[in-house]
């Protein structure tokens, strides 16, 4: 079954609810194996489409992707990751607007076909409805992308951080992330020399 | 705090105390610091006597941002991050990396043609890798079963394959040695001896490694029946690698997907039958292992017969790497399961996203179902038959 | 002990001394002896199970110190553990935490007393010899509970818990394993067991089917009465961390660890006077000029090296097939060979 197939079938059942694809445009592929964007509230329903009528039994990987300084253009500008001021505090940096999105790689073993299934949400409301009732493995993967980008999934019986500590402040793969200097007073790696070697009664002074 | 807490009741008739008594269910951390985790992993585990009631694994310990240095990084320059995610078999990591980045030059039209003798470079060493890494998952799974024997007799053979490696690249952990277009330096002729050399005395070894564990009876004992993960449980948990074949899939990308030059060689997908148990238990996973470090050398010999005297290491590559708008999802075959790289282009010279689909991270969520009702040394039996390396797990 | 005796009242100065005082230095003698023999012995076996592990795994060992082999290595050991800090864990049992170390020394320290290494060198002769070593290497298992619970760790608690099971469950096995020998013998005495061997080989017990499947059945339980590989259960580094002494350092850990090739020593040496022959060579010639110690320790010594040996072939059993082992296959086995043995002896008399 081609991608092709696959997204004629989802588009008969679904509908307007498949938002688009990525397609060859210029003789060029822009997303191999080809994506499908579905609108979020359909996310659940053709994941279980997916499983139980195309045969796509296995999740391959769910990713996180922030959009914010994504240049459609194809210029690609370089986004300052994240910097320390001179004191050692993070520079703080400006809320992004770009959309979140999730994707999520299927394979099929009954006829060997790959599909991404993606759906894009706001910034302000990331709420994804969880698949994990349709693959198991989804989450342990929604957890990682909860953890690294804060999209809640709801439905989802276990959503905790599982990479960070439970107690770590904000979503760190976010591109307008401020990495912090320090953690429960332990200076991070890569924080700037003045925060790393000022011994603990000096940094409190300032502080 | 650790006792059964003794509830006194008025004791009326004898036998009466007994039925109040009140039992409580012992939690106990395993990890990170305890030497049948592989690492940093933390299991948290209740029991009751030896038996374990959940598991739970805390993962993260060794969680170095990689995927976040991917967004700073250029395509080249990350290539040095993905040794450090399975840094037991580090070229293959490097591989599946460079292909991905290949396959996204080649859907925009930027296509690379790896020269031909790059290629058998490539999978000459990629499978020398295979061994290395079944050979450490072989010898830790004879120190889970408490067996240490195994372990140096593998190690012995590793350091063989280690000196392959320095001779080749110069490094003997992390080695850097693909790049995107092929390879970073040629095989010297006395390293090329040396893999002739260990094609001839390996299988000797591995005769000597089954008879010493593989057709143990305890060791049978101990690994038969337990820890069974089946086809459907393999495949919902997106379980990979020895794990899925062990539970009788034959899934191996090499021949399924057929990347790079697979198709020119013959070789088998070993896959678990339970021969001495239930298919899909530790045994099984083990000896699918075993099996496989039989046909990596088989395609490491074809290799070597049908390589090219000498050839172009590189293809032709661009200075600077800069991709167009586009995205990929490349798989390759690890030792540990099907590693993938999600790579996100926006036309930088770096990447705008980089996501690892590592395999033993899911392997490893699957211990929640296997591990509950296990006796503790089950579970030590079944974390090491996953084969976790937690480099990769954490990333 | 009586051969020291002897020697004090002929010496010269220790004339004229009350019979009271003459036989506590005797005491002292031997116990200073056996206690030296014990702590340098069990450093010697240490040693061996190195380059024997060294040689089963393709590598050296110790190789510097001492400069022959490292013979020295268990002193450099030795020095190193009594420089190392003493650590306590915060909420242990104090007492029990150093006790426990102390009585699984002296648990496997006693049972030498009745090893008859020669006619005459014996610490005491006891009639009831075989039976006073099995309860005094039963100790160690107090040990290894008061180590489990002082520790006040999760894991060597496990550690301990298994150890009782298993020792307790493995004594009979063993006592009922050595009861058709004592029944053939009629005595309990350790010298006199080794006696009743005397002459060529084959009059050895071992060479005697029934006492053969003895032979066999106490091996086996000796290895689980002295925690080793395949059941080590009690330890299991793979598993339990380091079981029972997790959280021992220093000279603590050390008394743990001579302890445990002390125990090694005894369970083998029994082996050895019960089954093998004693001090006898198996051929009455030799027997008159050969030294007798040397004939029982050198027989015990190859005992000790082949449970080193089989420490490094085979994995470990899980807990409940060891058990199943003890409880229906050895137990069993053993009635129903001390039952023949019986039926045997009251048909031919």
């Amino acid at each position: 079954m081609t991608p092709a197939e696959v997204e004629a079938g989802l588009r008969e059942v679904f509908g307007d609810r498949i938002l688009s694809s990525s397609a060859v445009e210029e003789g060029r592929d822009t997303a191999w194996p080809r994506r499908i964007d579905v609108a979020v509230d359909a996310l659940e329903e053709v994941c279980r489409y997916l499983r139980d009528s195309q045969g796509f039994d296995r999740l391959l990987c769910v990713s996180g992707i922030d959009y914010e300084g994504y240049d459609e253009s194809g210029k690609g500008k370089h986004i300052e990751i994240s910097r320390y001021e001179e004191d050692g505090s993070p520079t703080p940096t400006k809320p992004g607007s770009g959309d979140l999105a999730v994707v999520y790689h299927l394979h099929s073993r009954a006829h060997g076909g790959e599909v991404a299934i993606a759906a894009r949400v706001r910034r302000t409301e990331p709420k994804v409805p969880s698949v994990g009732q349709v693959w198991p493995t989804a989450l342990w993967a929604e957890r990682e992308t909860y953890d690294m980008y804060g999209i809640e999934f709801e439905g989802h019986p276990d959503l905790r951080r599982i990479l960070l500590p439970e107690d770590w402040e904000g979503f760190p793969l976010r591109k307008d992330y401020a990495m912090p200097s320090r953690y429960h007073d332990v200076p991070l790696e890569g924080a700037p020399l003045a925060v790393r070697t000022s011994p603990r009664e000096v940094r409190e002074e300032k502080e | 705090m650790i006792l059964p807490k003794l509830q006194h009741a008025p004791a009326s008739r004898p036998g009466d105390r007994a039925r109040t008594m009140k039992s409580e269910l012992l939690h106990i951390n395993m990890g990170p610091q305890h030497p049948s985790t592989h690492g940093v992993l933390r299991l948290f585990i209740t029991t009751d006597g030896e038996v374990v009631h959940s598991v739970t694994p805390y993962i993260g310990y060794l969680h170095r941002c990689a995927e976040k240095k991917a967004e700073g990084n250029t395509y080249h320059q990350y290539i040095v991050y993905t040794d450090r995610m399975d840094y037991l078999s580090a070229m293959n990591s490097n591989w599946g990396y460079c292909m991905a980045v290949e396959k996204l030059m080649e859907i925009n039209g930027m296509g690379v043609e790896i020269p031909e003798y790059a290629e058998y470079v490539r999978v000459i060493i990629a499978e020398l890798n295979r061994i290395a890494s079944h050979l450490i998952a072989f010898g830790t799974y004879g120190l889970d079963i408490g067996a240490m024997t195994p372990f140096f007799h593998a190690l012995r053979e590793r350091e063989a394959i280690l000196n392959i490696f320095e001779k080749v690249c110069g490094a003997r952990l992390m080695y850097s040695y693909y790049v995107v277009g092929g390879v970073k330096w040629d095989i010297p002729p006395d390293a090329l001896e040396e893999i002739e050399l260990f094609v001839k005395l390996f299988p000797d070894k591995l005769r000597e490694y089954n008879e010493l564990l593989t057709t143990n009876k305890i060791f049978v004992e101990r690994t038969a029946n337990v820890g069974v993960i089946d086809e459907d449980l393999a495949v919902a948990y997106g379980c990979t690698g020895p794990v899925l074949r062990g539970a009788g899939v034959k899934w191996d990308l090499r021949k399924d997907q057929g990347y790079s030059i697979y198709d020119r060689f013959d070789f088998e997908i070993p896959v678990g039958g339970g021969d001495m148990g239930t298919v899909g238990d530790c045994w099984d996973r083990y000896w699918v292992r075993m099996l496989e470090m039989e046909q990596s050398l088989a395609i490491v010999e074809q290799a070597l017969q049908q390589m090219p005297r000498e050839g172009e290491i590189m293809a032709e590559m661009p200075r600077r790497l800069k991709i167009p708008n586009s995205e990929v999802f490349f798989r390759s075959e690890c030792p540990k399961g099907e590693l993938g790289f999600y790579i996100l282009s926006d036309g930088g010279d770096v990447p705008f996203r980089c996501k690892v689909r590592s395999p033993a991270f899911h392997n490893l969520h699957v211990i929640e179902e296997v591990g509950a009702g296990q006796m503790i040394s089950d579970l030590v039996a079944t974390v090491g038959s996953l084969d976790l390396v937690l480099g990769e797990i954490d990333r | 002990m009586e051969a020291f005796q002897q020697m004090l009242s002929q010496a010269g100065w220790a004339q004229g001394m009350q019979p009271w005082a003459l036989s506590g230095l005797a005491m002292l003698f031997a116990g200073g002896t056996i206690l030296g023999g014990v702590a340098v012995g069990a450093m010697f076996f240490i040693w061996t199970e190195r380059k024997v592990a060294g040689y089963i795994q393709s590598r050296y060992g110790p190789m510097y110190v001492g400069h022959f082999h490292g013979v020295l290595q268990s002193i450099a050991d030795g020095v190193k553990l009594l420089l190392k800090e003493d650590i306590w864990p915060t909420d242990a049992d104090k007492f029990l935490f150093r006790i426990a170390p102390l009585l699984v020394f002296t648990g496997a320290f006693l049972s030498f007393v009745v090893l008859p290494f020669g006619p005459d060198f014996v610490g005491a002769s006891l009639d009831i010899g075989l039976f006073y070593a099995f309860a005094t290497s039963s100790l160690v298992v107090m040990g290894v509970i008061a180590a489990g619970w002082g520790s006040n760790n999760k894991w060597s608690l496990y550690g301990a818990m298994r150890g009782a099971a298993q020792v307790i469950s493995y004594e009979i096995p063993l006592g009922l394993a050595v009861l058709p020998v004592v029944m053939s013998v009629g005595s309990l005495n350790l010298g006199t067991l080794a006696e009743a061997q005397r002459g060529w080989l084959w009059s050895w017990h071992l060479f005697n089917p029934i006492f053969f499947v003895s032979f066999v059945i106490y091996l086996i339980s000796s290895l689980a009465e002295v925690n080793r590989v395949p059941f080590d259960l009690p330890e299991t580094e793979s598993e339990l961390v380091s079981g029972y002494h997790t959280e021992y350092t220093g000279m603590k850990f050390a008394f743990f660890f001579l302890g445990e090739y002390a125990d090694m020593f005894v369970v083998s040496a029994i082996a050895v006077s019960v089954f093998l022959g004693g001090w006898y060579t198996g051929i009455p010639a030799v027997d008159a000029f050969v030294p007798a110690p040397l004939v029982f320790i050198l027989k015990s010594v190859f005992l000790v090296f082949v449970q080193i040996w089989l420490r490094w072939t085979l994995p470990r059993l899980r807990v409940d097939q060891l058990m199943y082992v003890c409880w229906k296959v050895f137990i069993p086995l053993s009635l129903a060979n001390l039952f023949i043995y019986g039926l045997i002896r009251s048909m031919v008399g």
